[in-house]
């Protein structure tokens, strides 16, 4: 616990540092987010069906993070929409993924850990498995889609002569960016996460197609690529919902809201 | 209609580049269901099942014994019907829960009996999801896709790399070059050869070992208290202490590079729009992009660095009585530790790239 309390120590002191109020603001939110996921397993445990929590868990947290720290705007607000419809669409393919490729969370090699435990309790595990995914990629598509309606709302701020087509375009040229960093992101967590388990796959000379088959390496891929594939999805459906709620035709977002004159 | 029409029109090879990738990616996937002849050991594939439940005195929750029948898909028994039987349990743990039409890796006993299951087939869910990705990737960026993936392949042969080097060499030094090789093959692939990917570069790698080194001093003095990977792994890593500081240098990375280019761009980019820019104003504003960026990544890595043990924790709390603050701190101390490191990296990215891309801007211009 010492550890986790000396590094979280020096996380807040750089972020007072470096970020000042929005830092501790940020800081703050780990703390929360945090807590949010020891509900969401808490409740799990308690028999709660682990999809609808993690699916409660997304909006929630993702709500937090849109709302609290960047505030209720248009782009925050756009967003969360976007978010909502992206869990929707990535829900169902995981969905099938869990099912049909047997997932439990867990790998062959965990068999240890049943002589100290009792592997049969009340709670299926497949619909574990699909919440972690949920919860894994909840952070990352809020980040993508706040980032889109950022930089397409700087756009259209600057330029409200844009049509929806144009909108769209610009959108999706910035989207881009983006989702390379992204995948990015998600690719070194999935590094640091299957490498003490490759590595304890070397030994022996275990073969390819066990680790291929191997549950875990599947969840985990899954995790990666329905992340992945989260953010891709989500950067048209954040573009398409914001050129059309920008270019309506009696949108108030038409008029500039930055010279507007102080009352 | 019209619109479909122009569409197709004006993006004729693209849209014929994503139907090459579509078909190739189904052709892939068709072929690894149906690779059997590839596989050593037999493969049958489940025709029916029957369940039935039943209680083991003392055991709260029912076991399901299901009468399987299936067609051995390959080697000498190919197109024979087997019958056996399998246990599940409630929870899915600890067993097989078999359905109708799965594959199933069997052992056989010479006269064609199951022996035992060895796993289910799933491989083609690996190809399946690499597939929708890659025409996903395709389909929102043509330009990207191909440096992105590019990288990613340069970085998995890093990897594969580091794998092999092992028995010879201490993991962790392996991995501080892996990470240098990591930085520079994905930011200038996927940036470009240029200045401004340099500047993030060299801001990465600096980032990375003020973080690391932190990092260190800060576990090494505790590492008596350090859930190494919890139980899973320590019977089977003879360097599992290496192994968990590699994977704290290298979860954060992705986000440490992500901190970086952004940075690198957005001074890149004031600068431009205004080459007389002060360094006050210039100051204030990348300081302003910083705060917008970092609050968020902070949350991806927690969130899916800590989504990986949560499985584990639900187990131990639900089967073993575990308290939730116990379970946590001894099955998620390892993911927290690379989250909360990622997130110091991250941190420190920011002035680090300031410093680097202002600092190398005056060398140039002089």
């Amino acid at each position: 616990m010492t550890i986790i309390v000396t590094l979280a120590g020096i996380l807040f002191v750089l972020l007072a540092i470096i970020n000042r109020g929005r830092g501790v603001k940020a800081f703050l939110s780990l703390f929360v987010n945090f807590f949010m996921i020891v509900a969401a397993v808490w409740l799990i445990t308690k028999g709660w069906n682990a999809i609808l929590i993690a699916f409660i868990f997304s909006m929630v947290t993702s709500g937090f993070i849109l709302f609290f720290i960047n505030g209720i705007n248009s782009k925050t607000k756009i967003s969360y929409y976007a978010v909502a419809v992206t869990l929707l669409l990535v829900g169902i393919l995981i969905l099938y993924v869990g099912y049909a490729g047997h997932l439990s969370g867990f790998g062959m090699h965990l068999n240890d850990m049943y002589y100290r435990y009792e592997p049969n309790v009340s709670i299926n595990f497949t619909p574990v498995a699909i919440a972690v995914i949920l919860i894994g990629l909840t952070g990352a598509i809020t980040d993508t889609a706040l980032d889109i309606a950022t930089s397409l709302h700087e756009v259209h701020e600057n330029n409200k002569h844009l049509s929806f087509k144009e909108l769209i375009h610009s959108g999706n040229h910035m989207g881009k960016d983006i989702l390379g960093t992204m995948i990015n992101t998600l690719f070194f967590v999935f590094l640091g996460e299957i490498m003490a388990f490759i590595l304890a796959f070397q030994r022996n000379g275990y073969s390819f197609s066990e680790i291929i088959n191997e549950p875990f390496f599947l969840q985990e891929t899954a995790q990666l690529m329905v992340g992945c594939l989260g953010c891709i999805l989500i950067v048209p459906i954040t573009i398409l919902l914001q050129s059309y709620i920008y270019t309506k035709k009696a949108s108030p977002y038409k008029k500039s809201h930055r010279n507007e004159p102080r009352q | 209609m019209e619109h479909i029409k122009e569409y197709i029109k004006n993006n004729r090879r693209k849209l014929l580049i994503l139907g090459m990738i579509l078909v190739i990616m189904s052709i892939a996937f068709i072929f690894t269901k149906h690779n059997y002849s590839l596989y050593e050991s037999p493969i049958i594939k489940v025709t029916e099942v029957n369940e039935t439940e039943y209680y083991e005195f003392g055991k709260e929750n029912p076991f399901y014994i299901q009468e399987i029948t299936a067609t051995v898909m390959n080697g000498d028994l190919k197109g024979e019907t087997v019958h056996f039987e399998n246990r599940r349990t409630t929870s899915g743990l600890s067993c097989f829960d078999i359905r109708e039409s799965d594959s199933v890796i069997v052992n056989l006993n010479s006269d064609g009996t199951v022996n035992s299951v060895d796993n289910i087939k799933r491989d083609h869910y690996v190809v399946l999801l690499i597939g929708i990705f890659c025409i996903a990737l395709y389909a929102i960026s043509t330009k990207q896709s191909g440096p992105v993936l590019f990288a990613t392949i340069l970085n998995l042969g890093v990897f594969v790399g580091v794998l092999l080097l092992r028995p010879q060499f201490d993991i962790f030094i392996l991995f501080i070059f892996g990470t240098i090789l990591f930085t520079v093959i994905t930011l200038f692939i996927t940036a470009g050869f240029n200045k401004k990917s340099l500047y993030a570069v060299l801001s990465t790698l600096i980032s990375v070992t003020i973080m690391i080194m932190l990092a260190m001093i800060v576990l090494k003095i505790n590492e008596t208290f350090i859930a190494f990977e919890a139980v899973d792994y320590v019977d089977y890593l003879y360097d599992y202490k290496s192994v968990f500081y590699s994977g704290v240098l290298i979860s954060g990375l992705g986000a440490i590079m992500d901190t970086s280019i952004i940075m690198a761009t957005s001074i890149n980019e004031l600068i431009e729009k205004d080459p007389q820019i002060d360094t006050k104003a210039l100051k204030k504003s990348a300081w302003e992009i910083a705060q917008d960026i970092t609050g968020t990544i902070m949350n991806v890595l927690l969130f899916s660095c800590v989504a990986g043990a949560l499985p584990n924790v639900i187990f131990v709390i639900s089967s073993g009585g575990m308290a939730l603050d116990f379970a946590f701190e001894y099955f998620a101390m390892a993911e927290v530790i690379r989250a909360l490191v990622g997130c110091i990296g991250i941190i420190l990215a920011v002035p680090v790239s300031y410093i680097v891309n202002i600092a190398m801007r005056k060398r140039w211009a002089a």
